[in-house]
């Protein structure tokens, strides 16, 4: 969807959410803090730093951080279609998918999770079920991660 | 709402723990490690409330997602 020159955005529904970029060393990057549950549960809930990818089809996640939070992967069979990067399929290593409820700003979202047996992947909030209820836009210029929430004020494009 | 560790992450240079994770608790780092369980194992040996854990990027990646 383009924003036409006539198009306003209405922020008036108040659910609009600013942050800065995360800084290491002279680079930026998108993270956001969300909190994961595999069980209603208070005692396997994990706070977790993500980096928020709009190019990643699916949320992904070290396979420990799944084990802790209660997935049984011996009940799981490993992926068997080709998962790829940017870099080309990867390979060698074992992924799951599971259900996984991720909550952000009071908002909850169940959807389906990529588990890499992996320990130094970096965390990926990928567009399946997050895109679906927020509009990220990425302000470079100004050091900002906007999201906005739906319904949103995208609704009211004409 | 988000954690009060979340504004920690935003304002402190986190270079030194380039490539590990980290637990954030209180406004500070409270473990690092290789791995996000090891950290929360650690972490959890020293305070009961939940940290917010993170990996680190490391200082000479680019990183193509």
């Amino acid at each position: 969807m383009f924003f036409s020159k006539k198009t306003k955005i209405d922020y008036t529904h108040k659910c609009l959410f600013e942050f800065p970029f995360t800084k290491v060393r002279n680079s930026l990057y998108p993270y956001i803090e969300v909190d994961l549950k595999y069980v209603d549960d208070k005692k396997s809930e994990e706070l977790m730093m993500c980096l928020l990818d709009s190019g990643a089809d699916n949320c992904v996640f070290p396979k420990d951080i799944g084990e802790r939070l209660g997935v049984d992967f011996s009940e799981l069979d490993p992926i068997d279609q080709p998962v790829r990067g940017i870099a080309g399929e990867i390979k060698d290593v074992k992924m799951y998918k599971s259900p996984l409820t991720i909550e952000f700003l009071g908002t909850t979202i169940l959807t389906e999770v990529i588990w890499i047996d992996k320990k130094d992947i970096n965390p990926v909030i990928g567009r399946k079920g997050f895109f679906d209820k927020f509009d990220v836009y990425y302000k470079q210029s100004t050091n900002k991660i906007t999201l906005v929430f739906h319904p949103t004020p995208m609704c009211h494009l004409k | 709402m988000v954690s009060n560790n979340f504004n920690f992450f935003m304002q402190t240079d986190l270079s030194k723990y380039a490539g590990e994770w980290i637990a954030v608790l209180g406004n500070k780092v409270i473990a690092n490690g290789k791995s996000a369980s090891e950290v929360l194992k650690e972490s959890s040996s020293k305070s009961k409330e939940k940290p917010t854990i993170m990996r680190v990027p490391e200082d000479n990646q680019v990183l193509l997602l």
